[in-house]
């Protein structure tokens, strides 16, 4: 897209993308350490997890501010009016994330205090739910809506991996009620990481949106939304 | 590309295959479009678009100028005005203008709003005072000015007369409103006033406005038009031109690409 007449403009629109990744990189780096504290029980993890849940939340405020300035400076209009009111959803999500990953550091604590197996699927899960991460950010950062979609789709997998896991647990703590105390603060890291899912889906949502200028949330399929995105609408 | 204007709403004005020349210079090429009924629709665009020369046609202000001609057709309730037979004065009784600087006629306050009533019917004295104050209160002028309706127009504020002009134009209860550039020589608060008022003779009159100020016709109009090198690009309700316009061209000024 060509530039706007005032160079600022485009500095100020390029300054919040750039602080949108930098808050979606740390969210990423603090799943990494939730993944590490709960795969290889490492509890060391679980400070260094909450000091980067600090620096995402500063960002979001930095993000806000931004935004706020933007809109009252250059009444966005347009693409930049979608990208404006996109990044502040945006930053909003990835806040929530970064509270639910400090919540699976916490959980990691927890299920140090009381050893038992991991789940069937787990590793499997949070690698999904970090793949979901990474490529919404990098859909968001290049403007991609193929993959946004992709996102939105791939989500089912992790709520069936969810569903198939939490099964699981609660097998277990029927079976053995000695094993409750233990298995609790698992199903929590298990609730949370597919909490992670829905927002990077949320994510996608507004990538789609800040993209086509479609919303395509609350619609009932997949294939909907899909129909919602076909050409004929869109610009010329 | 020149689009077919959306109309939920009865069109007061349909303008068809409207083209428009200054001696052998062609400046529109091929407008269509709606005008909406009771609604305020909004045209934007660079300078030397055609948006000014567009909605001049609409009263037939370039019958003043020779070598200015327009083709196509412009229909006012199931007329084409611009058909010669129909009386200038006429069309102008019911298409009123206002200019982008104000322009009180060297008289009273009084007698600038009864010219064209004076002009267009016989009305006795009481009838007249009634009118005057009418149109003056429909233009948010009336309080301010009560206690010096004698006194000059042209001793008013820049603001003041602008509004004393709009009294003027809707004290004849013309059908439509034309307005070019009605703030551009205003300040912020005397522009709100304005806006305002544009808000509130809405419904009543259909009005049409020519604007450089695109927070301005995002906040007055229902519908806005972009015109680029004296085509029509896109129209489209307010909301969607700002929100998501379908033109790329569109896209480029509404975000301050070009123009």
């Amino acid at each position: 897209m060509a530039l706007h007449t005032t160079t600022r403009y485009d500095e100020e629109l390029n300054d919040l993308r750039s602080h949108v990744l930098s808050m979606g990189e740390r969210v990423q780096a603090a799943l990494d350490l939730a993944a590490s504290a709960v795969n290889e029980r490492d509890q060391g993890l679980a400070q260094k997890i909450i000091e980067q849940d600090k620096a995402i939340n500063d960002l979001e405020m930095t993000c806000d501010e931004m935004t706020c300035t933007l809109l009252v400076r250059r009444q966005p209009a347009g693409g930049d009016l979608r990208f404006v009111i996109a990044c502040n959803k945006i930053v909003t999500d990835l806040e929530r994330m970064g509270d639910l990953v400090a919540g699976i550091g916490r959980g990691s604590l927890r299920i140090g205090e009381h050893p038992m197996p991991d789940p069937d699927g787990l590793p499997q899960m949070i690698d999904k739910v970090r793949q979901q991460v990474s490529l919404v950010l990098n859909a968001f950062g290049r403007d991609d809506m193929q993959t946004a979609m992709q996102v939105i789709a791939d989500d089912d997998v992790i709520d069936e991996m969810n569903a198939s896991i939490y099964q699981h647990l609660l097998d277990q703590m029927s079976k053995d009620p000695a094993l409750i105390s233990a298995t609790i603060p698992m199903t929590n890291i298990v609730k949370n990481l597919e909490r992670i899912g829905d927002l990077a889906a949320s994510v996608a949502e507004m990538v789609v949106f800040m993209v086509s200028g479609k919303d395509i949330r609350h619609i009932s399929s997949l294939s909907a939304a899909n129909r919602l995105l076909e050409p004929g609408e869109g610009r010329e | 590309m020149n689009p077919e204007a959306p109309s939920p709403h009865t069109p007061k004005v349909s303008v068809r295959n409207l083209n428009f020349y200054y001696g052998d210079k062609q400046v529109l090429f091929d407008n269509n479009l709606d005008i909406a009924d009771g609604k305020v629709t909004a045209f934007i665009g660079p300078s030397g678009c055609g948006k000014s020369t567009h909605i001049r046609t609409y009263n037939r202000m370039f019958d003043l100028y020779r070598g200015q001609r327009a083709d196509g057709e412009i229909i006012v309730d199931g007329t084409n005005i611009l058909d010669p037979k129909i009386p200038a004065l006429q069309l102008r009784h019911k298409i009123g203008m206002i200019f982008q600087k104000p322009t009180p006629f060297p008289m009273s306050i009084f007698d600038n709003v009864a010219y064209g009533l004076r002009l267009h019917s016989k009305t006795s004295k009481s009838e007249l005072e009634g009118r005057v104050e009418t149109a003056l209160r429909s233009a948010a002028l009336l309080d301010e000015v009560k206690d010096i309706m004698h006194q000059h127009g042209t001793a008013l504020s820049g603001g003041q007369q602008q509004r004393l002009c709009i009294a003027r134009a809707i004290a004849v209860e013309p059908e439509i409103i034309l307005m070019d550039e009605p703030c551009s020589a205003l300040d912020p608060i005397s522009t709100a006033k304005i806006e305002e008022l544009i808000d509130q003779l809405k419904g009543e009159f259909t009005i049409v406005i020519v604007t450089h100020n695109m927070q301005q016709a995002a906040r007055v109009s229902d519908y806005t038009a972009f015109f680029y090198m004296g085509k029509l690009i896109e129209f489209d309700d307010t909301e969607a031109i700002f929100t998501s316009p379908k033109n790329s061209q569109t896209e480029d000024y509404i975000t301050g690409r070009f123009g």
